[in-house]
């Protein structure tokens, strides 16, 4: 599903963000990229999302490799990965239903498919009732809830998730994760960059821990720690 | 493209003119203005042309022959006329026809001209058009070396008109070229505003695999409907005007209808209207352009 081969990135600045990173993730598989801030957890997904392009090795998504896509065919990559963020980043001036009605209209589906597709990710996400509500009367966990459903209405089959639960309190997280580990049983596959060690360990799911831009543990069913 | 997502950018693109007020208003106003000048110097442009068009036709050079009448010498000149380049038409007016031509004129006081049959005073004479009033200078050059002939040409007033033209064909150049600049960076700075308004949701566009035409097509309908406000204003305005001012120009100067003759407004907006839109969308779609270019690298 994800495949890096021998990924390096040096940033313009000099930053050597990634060495020689090489990693693959399967399809379904829910993988956690653990590391302090400056490990390259970010420039990971950057590189996904092809936000940055890397200085060396390949990238492969879904069998395509992206390395030496065209600009033009960014937007249709784009369109396979689901993103979220720890900023939310909803549209304060429309709806819950309008944010993600939104994601839709961009990728120019048709009236009848957002009718349908809209109040159905609404429900998984129990944001049903809230969906005529504007952003900013919406506390931060339904926030982030409405960001899952507008990254998940399109059906990629991948989503990264940039530290989620960055800004919300442990009880708010654990929805969150409980509502991912749902996305991720329909059969998504699951990036998800994250600093907290309780969300870790309790997942027990793949951990990629990244260190001055290494990979210096890849474990299956691990915690935040080694010694776990 | 289909046509929802036309919708979508039409309402988008309006919605941007209206919430950026002031700088909308401004990049109209500038537009406009630059317009207007284009208009009121066409009209000016196109009416001295005409003018030019019908003296042209009408006047002419009058080339008189005052050597002694005989056949070879008037075949002489006839023929060095020909040579001249530029000349549109000869017509010969020997002085028989010339004496008609005038006793024509004089109407009832014709009986004064009875009995210069035997003794024509009249000179022969050559009626040229030319193919460009504003060869003429050029032509009367030419016709100087030819001997014992008179001209008779409207030297002052072509000339005038001539320096008229030119000179408001090149004003009005370096003014549309100015204004037109103001206009595209004016027109800059306002979508300038609607990308920084916006600057969220392209960013959450690009995310989601907006491609980068759809992203820029409302910035592209917003220049567009200010280029197109912006020139409709100035073709309504000269519209009105000019109708107001040649009526007023014929009311005050009876004495001018027969000379002056004005282009009619149909036929002036004919050229107006599309030149208008094409400048006032031209800049608007510029503009906009450059400021998606700089300020989203979609």
């Amino acid at each position: 599903m994800i495949e890096l081969c021998n990924v390096t990135k040096n940033y313009n600045n000099g930053t050597k963000a990634l060495k020689n990173v090489s990693l693959f993730i399967e399809k379904g598989e829910f993988a956690f990229i653990i590391g302090n801030s400056g490990s390259g957890k970010s420039t990971l997904l950057k590189l996904l999302l092809k936000e940055v392009e890397p200085t060396q090795g390949d990238i492969i998504i879904n069998g395509q490799n992206i390395t030496n896509l065209k600009k033009k065919e960014i937007p249709y990559l784009r369109r396979k990965l689901g993103v979220v963020f720890q900023d939310f980043r909803l549209l304060p001036n429309k709806t819950v239903y309008e944010n993600v009605a939104f994601a839709m209209q961009v990728v120019e589906a048709t009236p009848k498919e957002i009718r349908r597709n809209v109040p159905m990710v609404l429900s998984m996400v129990g944001l049903s009732k809230k969906a005529r509500v504007y952003p900013n009367q919406l506390s931060g966990g339904e926030q982030q809830r409405a960001a899952l459903a507008r990254a998940i209405v399109n059906n990629p089959p991948i989503l990264l998730a940039d530290e989620p639960t960055g800004n919300l309190d442990p009880g708010t997280s654990w929805e969150i994760m409980k509502l991912l580990k749902d996305i991720n049983n329909r059969g998504t596959t699951i990036i998800m960059a994250t600093h907290e060690k309780d969300i870790v360990d309790k997942m027990k799911k793949r951990v990629i821990e990244l260190k001055e831009g290494k990979i210096i543990r890849d474990l299956q069913k691990g915690g935040y720690r080694n010694e776990n | 493209m289909k046509i929802r997502t036309v919708k979508y950018f039409a309402s988008q693109g309006f919605k941007g003119v209206w919430r950026n007020g002031l700088m909308s208003l401004a990049s109209i106003g500038t537009i406009a203005s630059c317009l207007i000048i284009v208009g009121i110097f066409y009209c000016i442009a196109a009416n001295v042309d005409y003018i030019l068009k019908t003296l042209e036709e009408t006047t002419g050079i009058t080339v008189f022959y005052m050597g002694e009448n005989t056949e070879e010498n008037i075949k002489y000149v006839e023929d060095k006329l020909n040579d001249i380049e530029y000349i549109k038409e000869i017509i010969y007016i020997s002085p028989q026809e010339a004496l008609e031509k005038e006793k024509k004129e004089w109407g009832e006081y014709a009986s004064l001209l009875d009995g210069l049959e035997n003794d024509n005073p009249l000179p022969p004479s050559f009626e040229i058009t030319l193919d460009d009033i504003r060869h003429q200078e050029y032509v009367v050059s030419k016709l100087n070396t030819i001997p014992d002939i008179e001209i008779r040409y409207l030297e002052e007033e072509t000339k005038i008109l001539i320096g008229f033209n030119n000179m408001i064909r090149i004003i009005s150049l370096v003014l549309i070229v100015i204004l037109g600049f103001i206009g595209i960076m004016l027109m800059e700075n306002t979508i300038r505003l609607t990308v920084f308004i916006r600057k969220n949701e392209i960013n959450i566009m690009k995310y989601i695999g907006a491609t980068d035409w759809f992203i820029r097509w409302p910035f592209v309908v917003e220049g567009i409907v200010i280029g197109f406000i912006g020139s409709i204003l100035p073709l309504t305005i000269i519209w009105f005007s000019y109708n107001f001012v040649t009526e007023l120009i014929y009311e005050k100067n009876t004495f001018l209808q027969n000379i002056l003759t004005f282009r009619t407004p149909e036929e002036i907006f004919k050229v107006l209207v599309p030149v208008s839109l094409v400048i006032g969308i031209g800049i608007g779609i510029i503009g906009s352009s450059i400021s998606i270019r700089k300020y989203l690298k979609v």
